[in-house]
């Protein structure tokens, strides 16, 4: 029983949408919030936040990366 | 929120319509837990101060581990019933209604509480008519500052809630989705305009590192930043009225998972940014428009916009709470742990009438009590469902652990990661999962804080369980069934008909695929060989 991989998408969806427009906001977002609070201080709170504001933005957007390429795929009849 | 209960049938076996979508189910989710942190802002920077980010990153930590448990269990087993019918499942009977009993109190507690913070942000226009909320404190006795508007605000809006719930109208799958997505877009809006109109990372840094409170007041505050996460578990109530949801649930609930993640550390670390922790602490009815009105050049509208939008949400979320106990007992009936009475289904309006009257009776009653301290009406309330919360977790993941081993012959569509593969002697292999024995040992962390730092709960909550005991004990002693054992299930034959109502059919086929050669390895006839 393993892992069943997520079919392929159908459409673009607004879940997409909302979720690619997160992910572009973040990554900006946690640069912001590392290159401040250090400027301020070193303190472990500005860079964890900061870091996982990019972690997040950037793992979204390499999941979106991922369906986007798999959707054009689907539409180009290279789906397999 | 979607289909009814009582779908066309005014016995206790009635089916749900499977209706929602994947923006549906992630919405209804969102309706839930996005609320949360509307309450939670106020309550966990007045009680961490300047260590706020950190106590909603360190729960948020705990949380996503629940949330990967919840995502494995809601795609395998995607039935209504969630927390309570996953004990049921791996724990049995008893320790099932235990599960129940803890998830009736957050449903019961979500109704009160919500219900209360909605009229707190809808009391945010209270100045623009001319009228301070102040005014309306009396003090009598031992009652101090019991304010006497905010309460029948409250206790009105939860029996408008019953009344519509008996009545059996609620708003429609689609508006939950728009709602879902205006507050979603606002709540992104707020972090990311605050972050770059007004964020001031000196004031941050400064009250993290001089304001940081004693580790007591932290451990109070981290406990009560889980309150901000909790309703994750709304998706997989909603599993049995999912299409497909063996795709959808994971893909749903992920995405969820990390965006209340960042939202909820992202308020906290914009609101110090912005404020001193003493401002929020004094605005704990409304911090959200609070934040959102301190934010320049957009504040004049963004305040009361989400003032107004917070009223809406918490509303609905508060709907939730009465949807949530009439579905959970509902299936508690079904599976004999509570009366029949619970499940009993008003046939002209085909609701579950009984199960809404009571639960809501007691919402009203917990709100008028938590009202009588005063001041601390969030903070009471919240206590509460903490407790309830991560008392309900701690079975969830026993449970998902239990089941990897009792049962795992189900697939998985999701499994939370790093497991250790093991093959037993009839040539199952079970996955041991070493992440969720980490997420054990970080709830039952955040279950023994709630117990040591939170007054009202070590008393109230472990009240109620016992309460609920006893009525149990009665309940099954007089129908002649075990107390402390379990019914007799054919859960083989229950997971069947569930994946084939969910027309999960490449599942269902690997499911009796796995039966089969489990029986052949014990040398026994499968009964599911002639359906193959």
């Amino acid at each position: 029983m393993g892992r069943r991989v997520l079919p392929p998408p159908e459409r673009l969806t607004v879940l997409d949408i909302a979720h690619i427009a997160l992910a572009l906001l973040m990554v900006p977002l946690g640069v912001l919030i590392i290159v401040r609070t250090v400027a301020v201080a070193v303190t472990a709170l500005g860079l964890l936040v900061g870091a996982a504001f990019i972690a997040f933005g950037g793992y979204r957007l390499w999941l979106a990366g991922s369906r986007l390429r798999l959707l054009w795929q689907r539409r180009g009849g290279t789906d397999r | 929120m979607s289909a009814g209960l009582a779908e066309g049938a005014t016995s206790t076996k009635v089916g749900l319509r499977r209706e929602v979508t994947i923006w549906g189910s992630y919405t209804w989710g969102y309706a839930d837990v996005g609320a949360d942190i509307y309450v939670a802002l106020g309550l966990v920077i007045g009680a961490a101060q300047g260590g706020a980010p950190l106590a909603f990153a360190l729960a948020g930590l705990v949380y996503i581990l629940i949330g990967l448990a919840f995502t494995e269990l809601a795609s395998s087993y995607p039935v209504a019933g969630g927390g309570q019918y996953y004990s049921l499942r791996g724990l049995g009977d008893f320790f099932g209604f235990l599960s129940g009993a803890a998830l009736l109190l957050d449903y019961t507690i979500d109704i009160a509480l919500f219900a209360t913070a909605s009229t707190g942000y809808a009391n945010f226009f209270l100045p623009y008519l001319g009228l301070d909320i102040g005014r309306f404190a009396v003090s009598f006795g031992p009652i101090q500052n019991l304010n006497l508007l905010w309460v029948g605000e409250t206790v009105a809006m939860i029996a408008l809630l019953i009344w519509l719930n008996v009545r059996g109208i609620r708003e429609s799958s689609r508006v939950n989705e728009i709602i879902g997505l205006v507050d979603l877009l606002m709540e992104m809006s707020i972090v990311a305009f605050g972050f770059v109109l007004a964020w001031k990372p000196e004031l941050l840094v400064r009250q993290f590192l001089t304001e940081f409170p004693s580790p007591e007041r932290f451990l109070y505050g981290f406990s009560l930043a889980i309150i901000s996460f909790v309703g994750l578990e709304s998706i997989s109530q909603a599993a049995q009225e999912t299409r497909r949801p063996a795709t959808v649930i994971p893909r749903t609930s992920l995405a969820l998972i990390f965006t209340v993640f960042i939202l909820a550390v992202g308020f906290s670390t914009v609101g110090l940014g912005i404020s001193p922790w003493q401002d929020f602490a004094a605005r704990e009815s409304d911090p959200v428009a609070f934040l959102a009105a301190n934010i320049p050049y957009l504040g004049i509208l963004a305040g009361p916009f989400a003032a107004f939008l917070g009223a809406t949400i918490l509303f609905i979320s508060a709907n939730t709470g009465v949807m949530g106990d009439s579905r959970l007992v509902f299936s508690m009936s079904h599976f004999r742990l509570v009366s029949p009475w619970f499940g009993y289904v008003d046939p002209q309006h085909r609701t579950p009438r009984n199960a809404i009257l009571a639960f809501g009776g007691v919402a009203i009653a917990l709100t008028v009590v938590a009202f009588l301290t005063g001041k601390l009406v969030l903070d009471t309330l919240a206590n509460l469902y903490a407790f309830g919360a991560t008392f309900g977790y701690i079975l969830v993941y026993i449970s998902l652990i239990r089941l990897r081993f009792q049962d795992p012959y189900t697939p998985r569509p999701y499994k939370v990661p790093l497991n250790i593969r093991w093959r037993r002697k009839d040539g199952a292999v079970v996955e041991i999962p070493l992440l969720g024995t980490l997420g054990l040992l970080g709830v039952a962390s955040i279950f023994v804080t709630v117990l040591i730092t939170h007054d009202i709960a070590r008393i109230a909550g472990p009240a109620w369980l016992l309460a609920g005991l006893i009525y149990y004990a009665i309940f099954r002693r007089r129908n002649r069934l075990p107390v402390l054992g379990s019914i007799e299930h054919d859960w083989e034959k229950e997971q069947v008909e569930v994946l084939t109502n969910a027309e999960e059919y490449d599942l269902l086929e690997q499911y009796k695929q796995a039966l089969i050669r489990r029986d052949r390895a014990r040398g026994a006839h499968s009964r599911w060989e002639e359906e193959v």
